[in-house]
């Protein structure tokens, strides 16, 4: 009792002093306490907002964010005319929470009908404790639709999407293919797969336990960038007639393999650009590695006599001949230790200038290249674009190979004044012609016509550059020789359209043995011509690889010739010019 | 106690001239004096704690309304986005169904597979008629008809019957014989043609070179190409 307290007492009422001591101990400690807790509390509250207080923050977000990311659509690949040749569809993978099917039987038979797949295989697939597992990829959309309204239990999908080829083989060798993942892996789909493929953006937002996106949290967006459309130069239909046509020459011949190229001579756009055999760019696996390639510009090849047309080109361009020049052709000709022959055996004969492309005599163009000698030639011959990249940008290119002049040996000049010892690809040996046909000036090859952007910008490509190789008189006299060679008496008659006048050039290339490395029986028979001839609108090349039955290229290029032009001209609605084709004389005296 | 304040009051008012404010302002220049008076004291006001409790009541209730409606509204929201987002998915997927088979259709092999399966072969010669004077441009030549699949379903038999039996084949379908159709259409053909050229020589367009720009052709559509069947 002594120890209680009355604040009101008066002092003096005490008898014995108050101890204030018990009181101010209590006090104390309770002070001490209070204090010690709030030191801890506060270095606690220090640690989580200011030493761990930031890394703490962030691991809270880290929980509630979610990243998802939003795919970009791969562009389109459209021909000339905006035929699509390659979309991208969407699709839907099916996939299934294990766990959650109880009866795996049933649902596999529910699904067999709709997915065409074996009931049992798909049993399997959705027994067992798996969280996820894939039941089907690349289901339609519509197929979806109805597996989801059978509201299987724990079988789910997820978004994807499909690359398909419509025209299947068609351009094949051009557009290329896509693997697994999507991504361009051939052709064009691979050397564009940065502006086809696009940016893939992302959405970050605060998720709420059941993965909800919270409405009023703030979420960071990053639109995807959409691929870009890629509008080709090729005409879908004069290239599925010049794929048709060469896949039955080179069946019908027996041959590896072959190759069409139709080209604009005046905009240097390649309107087909076709080989067999090819492949279906929807299942690229399907077909033997070798036939994968775009060969018009992956293969090059000796050209043989169609190059006789840049010699006498050259020649008549230096102003050294003229069509009508008169050459006495002999049966032999000895040059550099060799004895140099036409194809066919014969005596001295009296050519003309015209009369030894007609006739397409080795030992002529020989003697034609003589009054220019070697230096010029070889000028000339990489002027026409030998031995330099096409600028088509297509993934593995062969550029062609010339020797320089100066590594000459003393049979190049004879073999490469008539188109062997330098090697092409089909596009440069077409765009001799083209630069024939263009009046002399070489226009850069094109495969983009143009490039729509996802906003609807049309990005057209850089003007082609242009070359001049020869005079305008001179492509005019080099024309009309080769017309000579689709007339009477000349080397491809067979490639003649009723009505309308076309010139080219026939060649017989021999290919040079692998194993033996020298000319074995395998040739490569060719025809490149042009039509109208007399103010040119397309340049068609045609060449057949080691066929077994026949070998010339009148015989075998030349009707695929025919064929594919015959049909472009009409689809293009290029009419006859009506103008008589010039008889320039083949022969001299008597 | 008064004696003293008095005795200071006295003190200032010994000028008289001199206000109260104008002697607190002493030095300060004339414009810059605030004019300063005396109050009285401040009446404090008493709010009732009913009214207080009103008012925190009131604004708990704006609250929770407004939370109420801001839910409801996002809810709402939410179900329009679904509701938006499972029909754009449907009309998507529907636009893609479509790409896919019009794109599918409009292959040129599908195309030439239609076109064999009407009947009709490839020209193996493009030829134009110039609208103006009627001037056929280039060589027609009747198409090669072999190809023609159509009455593959007949053998030649059935069809010799139907001949027989006096059905006459107006379109290639039923009792359509291919072969006979590809002579007459020759025969007719070459009529055509040679009617053409004895055209040509009296009008004398043939005989000179005939300039026909490209452009101007497809620009006045005056020729068109011809099948020549």
């Amino acid at each position: 009792m002594s120890k209680r307290i009355s604040r009101g007492q008066p002092r003096g009422v005490l008898d014995t002093p108050i101890k204030l001591g018990n009181y101010s101990k209590r006090g104390l400690s309770l002070i001490v306490v209070t204090s010690i807790m709030f030191v801890v509390f506060a270095a606690r509250l220090v640690d989580l907002q200011v030493v761990r207080g930031g890394e703490l923050a962030s691991a809270a977000l880290d929980q509630r964010l979610r990243t998802q990311e939003i795919p970009a659509q791969r562009g389109t690949i459209l021909d000339t005319n905006g035929t699509a040749l390659a979309i991208t569809v969407e699709t839907r993978n099916v996939t299934a929470d294990q766990s959650m099917i109880e009866d795996p039987a049933a649902v596999g038979q529910a699904l067999s009908p709709i997915l065409g797949a074996d009931a049992d295989i798909l049993a399997t697939r959705l027994t067992g404790e798996r969280r996820f597992m894939y039941v089907a990829k690349g289901v339609s959309p519509d197929k979806w639709q109805q597996i989801s309204a059978l509201r299987l239990p724990g079988i789910f999908s997820e978004a994807a999407s499909r690359r398909i080829y419509p025209a299947g083989e068609l351009a094949a060798n051009v557009i290329g293919f896509v693997g697994d993942e999507g991504t361009g892996l051939g052709g064009y789909e691979y050397a564009y797969e940065k502006e086809l493929g696009g940016t893939p953006g992302e959405i970050t937002y605060e998720g709420g336990p059941g993965g909800r996106a919270i409405p009023t949290a703030a979420n960071i967006r990053t639109n995807a960038e959409q691929g870009v459309d890629i509008q080709l130069t090729i005409d879908s239909d004069i290239q599925f007639v010049a794929q048709q046509a060469i896949a039955e020459a080179v069946a019908k011949a027996g041959a590896s393999d072959g190759t069409v190229v139709v080209m604009d001579p005046q905009s240097g756009h390649i309107l087909a650009l076709a080989t067999a055999p090819t492949f279906d760019s929807n299942d690229p696996t399907m077909s033997d590695q070798k036939n994968l390639k775009n060969r018009p510009l992956t293969d090059a090849f000796e050209p043989g006599s169609t190059s006789k047309v840049m010699t006498l080109a050259a020649v008549i361009n230096e102003g050294a001949a003229t069509p009508y020049t008169p050459i006495k052709v002999p049966g032999v000709l000895n040059r550099g230790d060799k004895d140099f022959r036409d194809p066919t055996p014969r005596g001295t004969i009296n050519l003309t200038l015209n009369g030894i492309m007609a006739k397409s005599s080795n030992i002529g163009t020989i003697l034609a290249a003589e009054r220019i000698g070697g230096r010029k030639l070889s000028k000339y011959i990489k002027k026409f674009g030998i031995g330099e990249e096409t600028g088509l940008n297509f993934p593995g290119e062969n550029k062609g190979f010339i020797p320089a002049y100066d590594d000459w040996s003393p049979t190049s000049f004879p073999t490469i004044a008539f188109g062997q010892g330098l090697s092409v690809n089909a596009v440069q040996a077409a765009g001799v012609f083209a630069t024939i046909a263009n009046d002399g000036l070489r226009v850069q090859p094109a495969l983009v016509s143009r490039i729509i952007h996802a906003d609807g910008t049309i990005q057209e490509p850089n003007p082609p550059t242009t070359t001049r190789v020869i005079s305008r008189e001179s492509a005019k006299q080099v024309r009309s020789m080769l017309e000579s060679v689709v007339g009477e008496g000349g080397t491809a008659t067979g490639a003649s359209i009723p009505g309308y006048r076309v010139g080219g050039k026939t060649g017989t290339a021999q290919v040079v043995n692998e194993v033996t490395g020298g000319y074995g029986r395998d040739v490569i028979a060719s025809f490149i011509g042009m039509a109208p001839a007399d103010n040119p609108q397309l340049v068609v090349a045609v060449f057949i690889s080691k066929p077994k039955a026949g070998r010339y290229g009148g015989e075998l290029a030349a009707p695929v010739f025919k064929k594919v032009t015959s049909y472009a001209l009409g689809a293009l609605e290029i009419p006859p010019t009506g103008a008589k084709a010039p008889r320039l004389a083949l022969t001299f005296g008597g | 106690m008064s004696a003293a304040p008095k005795l200071e009051f006295s003190e200032i008012t010994e000028t008289p001239e001199q206000t109260v404010t104008e002697y607190a302002t002493k030095g300060v220049r004339k414009s810059m004096r605030a004019n300063l008076r005396l109050v009285s004291p401040m009446r404090v006001q008493k709010a009732s704690n009913g009214m207080f409790v009103l008012i925190v009541l009131g604004a708990l209730g704006i609250g929770m309304l407004g939370i109420l409606l801001i839910n409801t509204s996002l809810a709402q929201g939410a179900f329009t986005l679904g509701e938006l987002r499972s029909q754009y998915g449907e009309l998507a997927r529907t636009e893609a169904t479509l790409t896919e088979e019009v794109a599918a259709l409009s292959a040129p092999e599908a195309l030439e597979n239609q076109a064999r399966g009407l009947g009709m072969v490839p020209s193996s010669s493009p030829a134009f008629i110039r609208i103006p004077d009627g001037t056929v441009l280039g060589k027609p030549k009747p198409a090669k008809g072999a190809a023609i699949p159509t009455p593959a379903d007949l053998t030649a038999g059935e069809g010799a019957e139907m001949a027989v039996a006096g059905e006459q084949p107006g379109a290639p379908g039923v009792g359509y014989d291919p072969a006979a159709a590809d002579a007459q259409a020759n025969e007719e053909a070459q009529t055509a043609g040679a009617g053409q050229k004895e055209n040509k020589k009296v009008t004398g367009v043939w005989s000179e070179p005939i300039v026909i720009e490209a452009k101007v052709v497809s620009e006045n559509a005056l020729l068109d190409a011809v099948s020549v069947q």
